[in-house]
């Protein structure tokens, strides 16, 4: 009997302990969604020129009926239409295709180029710009006109002369100290 | 000539404020608010591409980058209870492991104790539950942020979006008197009517005895 007694005692000090040890406190939980994104690098091309009359800007078109001591005014500038800085190059290609029935060497030195050497520097057949270019930034032009030299001989007639610019762009943060310092260039 | 040196300094002054209140603040901080009447975590500054987002300054990561963004666990539970604050990492979306696997995160607490150092589309050592500490009402919990982006992070992943949760908990504790919860009964309570039923018990066991023993001596 004392036992039994014994073990009823015990069992409700066990269950009035045990009562207590499933007291919840109050919790509450909260989840928070974190979104990391990637930055880009991209840029355009302007090709514009001085209207004829002189006055704004205009959108290049191509020019015919050139005459050899022309200039023709085509301006050549790299906009960053991306979210980062970034440093930009410009490879530039002269060709001549003469018309049909002629034939001989070209010499593509007799189309040229007043280049902008003051903020471009040239490297491996590239113009790079010297300094980065933030978003929504534009450089300084290349070039602005296209002469044709006097010395063009008949060798030229109906010929088409092409200036086709090409340019490339590469992040500047975390990318060495200058543009030639650069790496990660497309085709590298 | 006192009195237009007067203006000119204020003018001066003037534009000096104006200025400096037009200059944008970046790089804020991030907050985690436990409001102690409603119960609920509330998460700053959010962003366009979640309201509870608290990774402000990881936007826009280039390859090369090393960025930092502070979290601040804030509370303010009623004086008599303490809060035991929680951490533990959801991961990543699906469609994000790509990209976060990319880059390191590492998550420090009082710029000491380094709570989580893997890629950030892992889980790793806050997969579990990692408590943050115990702190009174009012009191602030610091995160240190770390995401270092490999140079070597290619094109595919300009313009990438990643997304990784975290789940806070509180568990707020009482400072003084019983806990304070639906549940009304205290410890001492449950103590007591222990010892009152064994009180009873054994007065009851002693009176069988005692009427037993003078049965017998009868």
């Amino acid at each position: 009997m004392r036992k039994k007694l014994l073990a009823v005692a015990m069992a409700v000090i066990c269950l009035s302990i045990a009562a207590y040890g499933t007291v919840a406190y109050f919790t509450a939980n909260g989840t928070a969604t974190n979104v990391v994104t990637a930055g880009n690098v991209a840029i355009e091309i302007k090709e514009t020129a001085i209207a004829e009359d002189g006055g704004d800007l205009v959108t290049y078109e191509d020019v015919t009926g050139i005459v050899p001591g022309t200039e023709v005014s085509k301006i050549v500038q790299v906009e960053n239409t991306g979210d980062n800085p970034a440093y930009v190059r410009i490879q530039v290609t002269k060709d001549i295709t003469l018309a049909e029935g002629m034939s001989g060497e070209t010499d593509t030195n007799l189309i040229q180029l007043d280049l902008n050497m003051d903020d471009w520097v040239e490297k491996d057949g590239y113009y790079y710009y010297k300094y980065p270019i933030s978003a929504d930034e534009m450089t300084t032009p290349l070039f602005t006109s296209v002469s044709f030299h006097q010395e063009m001989g008949n060798l030229y007639q109906n010929c088409r002369a092409s200036v086709t610019v090409q340019a490339q762009a590469v992040q500047a943060e975390n990318n060495g100290s200058d543009v030639l310092k650069a790496a990660g260039w497309p085709q590298e | 000539m006192k009195r237009m040196r007067k203006i000119i300094f204020s003018v001066v002054l003037t534009l000096v404020f104006a200025v400096s209140a037009a200059v944008p603040v970046f790089a804020a901080d991030a907050t985690v608010f436990y409001d102690g009447d409603a119960q609920e975590f509330i998460f700053t500054p959010g962003s366009e591409y979640s309201p509870t987002d608290l990774f402000d300054n990881f936007k826009g990561v280039m390859p090369g980058d090393s960025l930092t963004q502070k979290i601040t666990i804030k509370n303010d539970v009623s004086k008599k209870s303490n809060v035991k604050v929680y951490l533990r990492s959801l991961g990543a979306k699906e469609d994000s492991e790509a990209f976060l696997s990319q880059m390191n995160l590492t998550v420090e607490q009082n710029d000491d104790d380094i709570l989580f150092s893997a890629p950030a589309n892992e889980t790793a050592d806050l997969t579990d539950w990692v408590c943050l500490g115990t702190y009174a009402s009012g009191a602030e919990v610091e995160l240190s942020l770390t995401l270092d982006v490999p140079v070597e992070m290619d094109n595919t992943f300009q313009n990438a979006v990643g997304s990784l949760s975290w789940e806070f908990k509180v568990e707020e504790i009482p400072t003084e008197g019983q806990p304070d919860t639906d549940d009304n009964f205290g410890m001492l309570l449950y103590v007591g009517i222990g010892f009152i039923v064994i009180a009873a018990v054994l007065i009851v066991f002693f009176v069988f005895k005692k009427k037993k023993e003078q049965k017998l001596e009868k």
